[in-house]
């Protein structure tokens, strides 16, 4: 009996997904774009690692995702004297974007999301439709993704991320 | 039609500003007493290590965040309740109002915010079906929140500045018929 409800558990656990989505495809783009993500922080701070005031380490990690799965993921470390702040990737399960990373260090945490070029976090005033049909907004085309820094509440939004939205961030979490 | 009683409404519901303010009071609390130089909590944290106490730190703030996701999630669903209701008693004649109106009919104030309320706005009005779906997708996680966690949730799970957002989003979007709600 027992193992009877641990193969139905078993089976309902590793039966193909009924979503649309193909998570497969998801990770595998998420994976490019936090690639493309070390890059631009690299380039960021391409002056001060010349120059050995900032120190980046590689790492990896292993990943747990409902619907995604496991698997491994690069993180990145960045030394600024005695400052240690990590790069921690979270994930492509999100709601609203397709990726995110958390910059930590001791002050505080900032997050960079994946969202679509023309993201923003508000939303049209809902219109009430008379008759059967509601009016469905076309959804916007998602194929450029771009990382910007989600801003925190109350001031809710996404700010551009350039090299200057960048290096006010790392001032942040080291200095709070 | 079942004739019901009206509810009467307190008017203590939650307003997410308020919940976010006393959300970063507590933050700037909890960041104050676990500083390193502070001396009130240098007996609770004799002999630790920086990193022990920036780990405890952290597992209390997150904590403090869940409880203010749970306030959040309060005060959005009170917004579309009372707004669900108002439609209601005040026999609006919009189509939205009109399919609410039949929803209480059949099920009274206990109809289903994610299965009923969001589907009658779905089907009335022009609400980015994105949203909807986020909606829904965040109030499970606020039903795993409030039923003890003991499950492991098959929804992203979502940190409080993602509620807030979320939230935000909503209470701006949808036309609530007591301005006081947004």
């Amino acid at each position: 009996m027992a193992d009877t409800t641990f193969r139905d558990f078993i089976d309902q656990q590793t039966a193909p997904s009924t979503t649309t989505v193909d998570w497969g495809q998801q990770r595998e783009e998420w994976l490019q774009h936090l690639g493309q993500f070390y890059k631009l922080v690299e380039e960021f701070l391409g002056e001060y690692i010349e120059q050995r005031k900032v120190r980046l380490e590689r790492g990896t990690k292993r990943l747990h995702e409902e619907l995604v799965g496991e698997y491994s993921v690069d993180t990145l470390t960045l030394y600024i004297g005695s400052n240690k702040i990590d790069f921690d990737p979270v994930g492509t399960n999100l709601i609203g974007a397709k990726g995110r990373v958390d910059m930590r260090s001791a002050q505080g945490t900032v997050k960079f999301v994946l969202v679509p070029d023309d993201a923003t976090t508000t939303v049209p005033r809902v219109r009430i439709v008379e008759g059967a049909q509601p009016v469905r907004e076309p959804l916007a085309p998602e194929e450029n993704w771009t990382w910007k820094i989600a801003t925190p509440p109350p001031t809710v939004g996404c700010v551009e991320l350039c090299e200057d939205s960048f290096q006010d961030a790392i001032m942040e979490v080291v200095n709070g | 039609m079942v004739r019901r009683g009206r509810l009467v409404f307190s008017h203590q519901h939650l307003n997410i500003e308020q919940v976010d303010r006393r959300r970063r009071d507590t933050e700037a609390a909890v960041q104050a007493y676990f500083a390193l130089d502070n001396p009130k909590s240098a007996q609770r944290f004799f002999g630790f290590t920086p990193s022990e106490v920036r780990a405890e730190k952290e597992a209390l703030l997150e904590e403090a965040r869940r409880a203010a996701s749970m306030d959040v999630f309060g005060a959005l669903e009170a917004a579309f309740r009372i707004d669900f209701l108002q439609r209601c008693y005040r026999r609006e004649r919009d189509a939205v109002s009109r399919a609410l109106r039949r929803l209480y009919g059949e099920k009274g104030a206990r109809a289903s915010l994610e299965g009923d309320v969001f589907a009658a706005w779905r089907r009335h009005s022009d609400v980015p079906r994105r949203l909807v779906d986020n909606l829904t997708k965040a109030f499970k996680y606020r039903h795993w929140l409030a039923h003890g966690r003991y499950w492991s949730p098959r929804f992203p799970r979502l940190d409080y500045d993602e509620v807030y957002t979320l939230a935000k989003a909503a209470l701006d979007a949808f036309p609530f018929k007591e301005s006081r709600l947004r």
